[in-house]
């Protein structure tokens, strides 16, 4: 399904995406309050996307790097190719152990990969542990967040799931409540997993560890009780030291929540006495987004979530409208980069108001990749029909100045007389929730010819 | 060729010209009251920030902000309120009754309330994750301005662990209320000693 298709459903439901769009813009609101509390967030800003330039530009060296470190810290070390490779490695790794219990926490890489179906085919029970995603999990659907997993999911909604799953009180929908039960249960899983798997936030090649970053606490109670660790890694987390993980850190929580950290930043170096640790390196399409010079950037992200909470077509369509695992303006720039029939509409789901650029910690050009898609979309005709004819009748008009006036004095005195009932029909998705501002009483054009020309 | 070659040539074969590395300056600031503005902070992430005089008063302190608290852990030498000696546990998982764990970190941030504690420091990692409560000491001489200045107090190239821990464990998952207490510590108090 494409992208208005989706969104027209999520659409349905207006309380619901009314709903679904001012939480949003709390979230986006605390992150502008907490980055304008430092003087210097500009500077850092610039500062952390050349760091990530210059590791992508010696990428190679520095996994080589990583890698030796990581040895030595008595990691084990695996490469994959694509998603099937590193979920065979991650069950080669439980079977010889005789794993039968995986806790999980959040790792957008491992949705890319669809490794929990695979595990779960080949009998392990997979319990996610992030309270979002464990309740994105028990209702059987993807995140539709990268940070907030089910932001798009009411509190009545998740109390019913877990009075069907949890077997918490009928009609319970206090958060407190709801939280508490699910500490409950997941402890149990806790307790009598036998391995954990967490993903990775960044990967420092100078000493040869890995830095997760969660509120909950939950990566590190899987890890510190589970006699196995595994960490998986897309190849762009590599920052070269440790220094740079001060900037990092100090950008992520804060365009993430707004908050100046996350309750736990857990430097791994090496498994805990008596236990392992493998760290899974994935490419996944990752070196071929390197070589587009266009889109390259895009590797910079370190996942924040802030361009999602700031994007007004995000907000009013819902992360599940892109049907693809990162959703919102990221994932419009990664995924035509997979399958560009495929995610067709996606760059197409944008206003190009160029607001994820702006809140972009990590600054990549988010709206004009969108835009660059666009173009290579249209040249590949992948265009949706609706918008290639529209396109054919404006770039006539466009070569054609007489008629393009004609056009737009016609157009501005139909604007006054038309009942908004026709200007907003349903084949104006641009109508939807939304009203046409007044028409100008004169073209701009008019208003030069008579004001500057003349002078 | 291995999996690992590929990936190595493809990104040879991709990248681009190599790019300078940046200078990170400190971004210090001379000015702040930093205790100030860490007690500030400390309600913003849900902890407790509480300045003691010396060591000596800090058992205590700890008992009355904990009271009642039956299994009590520590990595203070001869703590006086412990009753579970966590040096000598060997499986994690016999911490899981832990009511509460009294850990000396190393130094602590200003600009985020972040504790920098180690592996040696917490005896077992799950310490810190699988305790109910948890109460932190730190000197107040080892009070840093941000997290530049925390990374050069730093040495991460050795194997183990470490963690900056910023408050108690916490989610907003459930339609953004703020939950203290998600799987780990459901609350922080940090000491500020001195
Ligand atoms: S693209 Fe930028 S704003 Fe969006 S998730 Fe990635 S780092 Fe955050």
């Amino acid at each position: 399904m494409d992208h208005p298709s989706a969104a027209a459903i999520f659409n349905k439901d207006e309380a619901r995406t009314e709903w679904h769009d001012k939480a949003l813009w709390y979230v986006r609101s605390k992150r502008d309050l907490s980055a304008k509390s430092i003087p210097e967030w500009e500077q850092l800003r610039q500062i952390a996307s050349a760091i990530k330039a210059h590791a992508l530009s010696n990428l190679d060296n520095y996994l080589v790097e990583f890698e030796e470190n990581a040895k030595k810290n008595g990691i084990t070390v695996h490469w994959a190719q694509d998603g099937k490779e590193h979920n065979e490695i991650v069950h080669s790794i439980l079977k010889a152990k005789e794993v039968k219990k995986l806790v999980k926490s959040k790792s957008m890489l491992t949705e890319e990969c669809h490794l929990n179906p695979y595990l779960e085919e080949k009998g392990i029970e997979v319990i996610d542990t992030d309270l979002g995603e464990r309740i994105v999990q028990l209702s059987k659907e993807p995140p539709s967040h990268i940070v907030m997993p089910a932001i798009h999911k009411k509190k009545e909604d998740i109390g019913q799931l877990f009075h069907e799953k949890l077997g918490t009180e009928a009609g319970a929908s206090d958060p407190q409540y709801l939280a508490e039960a699910a500490r409950q249960h997941l402890r149990q899983n806790f307790l009598t997993a036998d391995a954990s798997l967490t993903g990775v936030n960044f990967a420092i090649a100078e000493t040869g560890g890995v830095v997760v970053c969660t509120n909950e606490g939950n990566a590190d109670l899987g890890v510190s009780l589970a006699p196995i660790h595994i960490a998986s890694m897309g190849i762009e987390k590599l920052i070269p030291k440790a220094a740079h993980l001060g900037v990092f850190l100090r950008l992520l929580a804060r365009s993430a929540t707004g908050q100046p950290i996350t309750s736990f930043s857990s430097h791994f170096h090496g498994p805990k006495p008596g236990s392992e640790m493998h760290i899974i390196i994935v490419d996944n399409g990752r070196t071929e987004q390197l070589g587009r010079d266009d889109f390259r950037k895009s590797l910079n992200c370190i996942r924040c979530g802030a361009c999602m909470n700031t994007c007004p077509v995000y907000r009013r369509s819902g992360g599940h409208s892109y049907g693809y695992t990162v959703p919102g303006p990221i994932g419009s720039i990664l995924s035509p980069g997979k399958d560009l029939k495929k995610y067709s509409s996606l760059p197409f789901a944008s206003t190009l108001c160029g607001s994820c650029s702006d809140v972009c910690p990590v600054k990549i050009d988010i709206h004009t990749q969108l835009y660059k898609w666009r173009q290579i979309i249209a040249k590949e005709h992948e265009l949706p029909w609706s918008k290639r004819q529209a396109m054919k009748v404006a770039g006539y008009m466009f070569s054609h100045p007489n008629m393009y006036r004609t056009a737009g004095k016609a157009g501005r005195a139909m604007l006054k007389v038309t009942p908004k009932t026709l200007v907003n029909g349903p084949w104006n998705v641009w109508g939807k929730s939304r009203d046409l501002p007044p028409p100008p009483k004169e073209s701009f054009r008019d208003w030069y010819l008579k004001n500057r020309v003349k002078k | 060729m291995s999996s690992r070659s590929k990936i190595l040539d493809a990104i040879k074969k991709n990248k681009p010209q190599l790019s300078p590395l940046p200078e990170i300056p400190e971004f210090d600031n001379e000015t702040v009251d930093k205790v100030a503005f860490l007690n500030e902070v400390m309600s913003i992430i849900g902890g407790v920030l509480e300045e003691i005089k010396d060591m000596d008063v800090l058992p205590s302190v700890v008992e009355a902000a904990y009271p009642n608290k039956k299994i009590i852990g520590s990595n203070i030498e001869n703590f006086p309120l412990t009753t579970l000696d966590v040096n000598s546990i060997e499986d994690p998982h016999d911490l899981q009754n832990l009511d509460l764990i009294v850990l000396k970190g190393e130094f602590v941030v200003a600009e985020n309330g972040a504790v920098w504690i180690s592996e040696k420091d917490l005896v077992h990692r799950a310490n810190a994750y699988i305790t109910q409560h948890m109460a932190l000491v730190v000197n107040r001489e080892d009070l840093v301005w941000n997290m530049h200045q925390a990374y050069k107090r730093l040495e991460l190239d050795r194997p183990g662990y470490g963690v900056f821990i910023s408050g108690p464990s916490k989610t907003a998952d459930i339609e953004q209320s703020l939950v203290i207490g998600a799987h780990g510590s459901r609350s922080m108090t940090l000491f500020l000693v001195g």
